[in-house]
């Protein structure tokens, strides 16, 4: 079953993210994400606005996407993630709220969404803690019951049957 | 003494407001902020510190050349080894360059709180200082002076592009002559209180548009130090400046005089020099 899934791993559904660190002000700063992003065999290309600490980051077809791996390599530096924008380029996805789906190599459990078909393209912000600013995280947990996304681990709280191969479990919003 | 320091928390009051608005770094020349070099960095470092000593009479300049290297061993976690080499200590007419100290520093960053353009970070560091001076002055530091050992704790506040940061440490000197038996009280003490208030802001560019474009701090710290089995006390002011080119180099200097108070110290003013280059993810290894 897992070597089965393993095959549709190789579709990248997800082609870009734009990335905000928070922490930092300085080029120098900046300076050492970038250097760690490129580093990523997944990433191909990043794209710095220094004003605004943002990262637009052009992923690699056909390789693994790690989620995770980019906010390690960003509090490597020494810094935080506090925005992390994933684009998807796969209309016909049926979004409901509170339900999860597999995305290209990852799992993704939509909260607070209208249920709906996805567009042929949209953005969808990963909320899990570890990719907002504290201020942020308190503000979205708020009114949340959903205990594996208030302790935020984007680690499998509960991955669906059969999504054995995806490489993790993100929370997100639309 | 007393209404001397007063006049100075009004000055960082100043350059807080002042500077608000403004862009600033938190890359001092003097101190340490309470953030780490990147996991995986490495660093290199020389300063040059140079002061103008009166001994027999003379007058006369004294050197001290330093080389360092900061290893980000983790995202929390940093350490740097240095050796000094200088010729502070020696007799005049004496001026010949001579190993001086070899030092080891680690900084564990504890706290971080994150924002957009800002943090609040605390952290706690320690350093041994292996010295071959001779004690000769009262003034005790962690710089190669004397043998010693120092903690500490650091608080940083980044606001935009302004940065504040204070550091506190104790300092306990590690001399043979501190077992030994004189008959009576020394003329040195072992232990002191090290303290700095640090304020810096980035000039230019004004507006941030490539890694390559030269960045302009200045810097304005406060230094004081205060014993604690003998007394002294005095503070010293700080200004400096640095580039920093193509997002990896730094060039500082800075200028370091007496405010306030007094000890017996080889000098009241020091003027500062160095050049420090960063290479990013240096350290390869294996396993994530």
């Amino acid at each position: 079953m897992g070597i089965l899934l393993w095959s549709f791993t190789s579709i990248a559904q997800i082609s870009k993210a734009s990335l905000q660190a928070s922490g930092l002000t300085c080029a120098l700063c900046a300076k050492s994400i970038y250097t760690n992003l490129t580093a990523l065999d997944f990433i191909d290309s990043v794209d710095t606005d220094l004003e605004t600490s943002s990262f637009l980051i052009v992923f690699k077809p056909g390789i693994k996407l790690d989620i995770d791996a980019i906010r390690r390599k960003v509090e490597d530096a020494g810094f935080s993630v506090s925005k992390l924008l994933l684009k998807v380029d796969q209309g016909g996805l049926a979004i409901r709220n509170d339900q999860k789906i597999r995305i290209g190599d990852n799992v993704f459990h939509f909260i607070g969404v209208k249920n709906q078909q996805s567009p042929a393209s949209f953005e969808m912000r990963v909320i899990d803690q570890k990719f907002l600013s504290a201020k942020e995280f308190k503000k979205l947990t708020a009114g949340s019951k959903i205990s594996c996304y208030q302790f935020s681990k984007s680690l499998p709280c509960s991955m669906p049957e059969g999504d054995g191969g995806a490489v993790g479990i993100f929370h997100v919003a639309l | 003494m007393m209404h001397n320091s007063l006049r100075l928390p009004s000055i960082f009051l100043f350059l807080l407001l002042h500077c608000l608005q403004l862009d600033a770094q938190e890359l001092y020349v003097y101190s340490e902020p309470a953030s780490n070099v990147p996991a995986k960095s490495l660093s290199f470092k020389y300063a040059g510190k140079w002061m103008s000593e009166s001994e027999l009479g003379h007058e006369h300049t004294t050197v001290r050349h330093m080389a360092e290297s900061s290893i980000g061993l983790g995202k929390f976690l940093m350490v740097r080894p240095a050796i000094s080499v200088g010729n502070m200590y020696n007799r005049y007419p004496d001026q010949k360059l001579r190993f001086e100290s070899a030092s080891i520093y680690a900084k564990l960053r504890v706290l971080s709180i994150d924002d957009v353009h800002r943090h609040f970070r605390a952290a706690a560091f320690v350093k041994g200082v292996f010295s071959k001076n001779d004690l000769q002055y009262a003034e005790i530091t962690a710089d190669g002076d004397q043998t010693a050992i120092q903690g500490g704790l650091i608080l940083t506040q980044l606001l935009h592009k302004l940065a504040i940061s204070g550091t506190g440490s104790l300092v306990e000197v590690m001399h043979p002559d501190r077992w030994k038996d004189f008959g009576g009280q020394t003329f040195y003490g072992y232990q002191s209180i090290n303290y700095s208030l640090s304020a810096g802001y980035l000039l230019f560019p004004r507006k941030y548009t490539s890694y390559e474009q030269t960045n302009f701090n200045i810097y304005v710290e406060l230094i004081g130090s205060r014993g604690l089995d003998r007394d002294y006390a005095f503070m010293d002011l700080a200004p400096a400046i640095q580039l920093i080119v193509n997002s990896n180099a730094k060039i500082n200097a800075g200028y370091r005089f007496q405010i306030s108070g007094g000890a017996y110290r080889m000098g009241t003013s020091s003027l500062s020099i160095s050049y420090e280059r960063s290479f990013l993810n240096a350290i390869k290894r294996k396993k994530k």
